[in-house]
C-alpha cells in the first residue's frame, strides 16, 4: 500500500506537468509571498537572503541564474544606496540575458533622474 | 509486487506520451507565435475580478518561477511591476493597444502578457471548504497588437477534511503548516495554464513542440484536483 501511494505522487507529479529543473528557485516565490503579505523590513531581508541562495546554488550547479533574479538583487542594492554594487548585478542580468539590455538602461535613467530629484 | 509495478509504470507512460491521433496541434492554434518568434515578454500588473483584493500582489510572488520555465526571457517582475506603479501604469486594465510598441521601445519587450485573476476564494481554514484559483492569460505582440497565445486555468482544491482526494488532503496539510496559503495553488494554475504555451528559446524544447497536441494538452490544463 505504501508503496502504491509513493508511486500515486510521483505520477501526480509527473502529470501536474514535468516538474522542469531548467532553473533553481529555491523558495522565491514563499519568500516574496511573506513580503508582500507583511511588508516587514526583516521580510525584505529573508527574501534577499533567498535570492543570494538562488544565485548561490545556481552558480554551483552551473545552471544559468533565473531571468530577473541579478536585476532584483541589483534593484535591492540601489534602493537601500549601495549604487555600485547594485550596478554590478544589473550588467550580470545583461551579459547573462543580452535581451535584457533595453529595459536595464531604461531603468538606470530613471533611477539616475530620482537620484537628481531627491538631490535638489 | 513486480508484476503490478510494471502495469503501473506502464500507464503512466501511456498517459504521458498521449495517444491519441489526428488532433488539433500548437502550430494549429498558435501559427503567430512560430511565426513571430517573440523572446522577450513583460508581464503587466494582474487584472483582478476576483472578490479579493489582495490576489493581485499575491498572485505576482509566485508568476517569475512558474513564467521562467516557459523559456521565454521574462522582464525582472519584481522591478519591471514597480517601475510600471511609477508611472501610474499599475492598474493595466487602463493599459490600450497604442501604448503597446512602448514597451517595445522602453523595455524591449516583443510582448506582453496579460493575466486576470477571475476568482480567488478560499472556505476557512480547518473548517472543510474549497481553495479555487482562476486565471485567464493573454500575450499580445507589441508591435502588431495580435493576440499570439492565449489560455484559462482553474484550479480548485478540495481541503474538507473527510474528503479522500489525496492532493486535497496534502495540500491543506501544506496550507495549514506553512502559512503558504495561496503560493502552491496559484503556481499550479499558471502552470497549467502555461502547459499550452509554445516554448521560448531558452527552453530544452524550444521549435520541437509544433506538432504537440493541443486536445491533450487541454484536457491536462483543465483538470480538476
Amino acid at each position: 500500500m505504501k508503496k502504491f501511494i509513493i508511486l500515486l505522487i510521483l505520477g501526480v507529479a509527473l502529470l501536474t506537468g514535468c516538474v522542469n529543473s531548467q532553473y533553481y528557485w529555491g523558495n522565491y516565490s514563499y519568500t516574496l509571498y511573506k513580503y508582500k503579505k507583511t511588508q516587514t523590513e526583516d521580510n525584505l531581508e529573508k527574501h534577499k537572503l533567498c535570492i543570494e541562495k538562488v544565485i548561490r546554488k545556481s552558480e554551483a550547479k552551473e545552471k544559468k541564474v533565473p531571468p530577473g533574479i541579478y536585476c532584483e538583487y541589483g534593484y535591492y542594492l540601489i534602493m537601500e544606496g549601495d549604487a555600485v554594487q547594485g550596478l554590478e548585478y544589473f550588467d550580470k542580468e545583461v551579459n547573462t540575458y543580452p535581451e535584457s539590455e533595453t529595459f536595464i538602461n531604461t531603468l538606470k535613467t530613471q533611477l539616475e533622474l530620482e537620484k537628481e530629484q531627491s538631490d535638489e | 509486487m513486480n508484476k503490478k509495478y510494471i502495469v503501473i509504470l506502464a500507464g503512466l507512460l501511456i498517459l504521458l506520451s498521449g495517444c491519441s491521433v489526428n488532433h488539433r496541434t500548437k502550430a494549429d492554434l498558435y501559427p503567430l507565435m512560430y511565426s513571430q518568434r517573440p523572446l522577450t515578454i513583460l508581464i503587466l500588473p494582474p487584472e483582478n475580478y476576483s472578490t479579493a483584493p489582495e490576489a493581485k500582489e499575491y498572485f505576482l510572488s509566485t508568476l517569475s518561477e512558474t513564467s521562467s520555465q516557459t523559456g521565454y526571457y521574462i522582464l525582472p517582475l519584481e522591478v519591471t511591476t514597480s517601475f510600471l506603479k511609477s508611472e501610474g501604469l499599475y492598474d493595466s486594465e487602463i493599459i490600450s493597444d497604442s501604448v503597446l510598441p512602448q514597451f517595445k521601445e522602453y523595455f524591449g519587450a516583443d510582448a506582453v502578457l496579460i493575466t486576470k485573476i477571475t476568482e480567488w476564494d478560499k472556505g476557512y481554514l480547518g473548517i472543510s471548504g474549497n481553495v479555487s484559483v482562476a486565471l485567464e492569460f493573454y500575450l499580445k505582440s507589441t508591435t502588431t497588437s495580435e493576440v499570439l497565445w492565449n489560455s484559462q486555468s482553474r484550479v480548485e482544491i478540495d481541503t474538507s477534511s473527510d474528503s479522500d482526494n489525496f492532493l486535497g488532503q496534502l495540500i491543506e496539510t501544506a496550507i495549514q503548516t506553512a502559512t503558504t496559503d495561496y503560493v502552491p495553488i496559484a503556481k499550479m494554475a499558471s502552470t497549467n495554464a502555461y502547459e499550452t504555451m509554445p516554448v521560448g528559446k531558452y527552453h530544452l524544447r524550444f521549435d520541437m513542440d509544433q506538432e504537440d497536441d493541443m486536445d491533450e494538452l487541454l484536457k491536462k490544463s483543465n483538470k480538476k484536483y
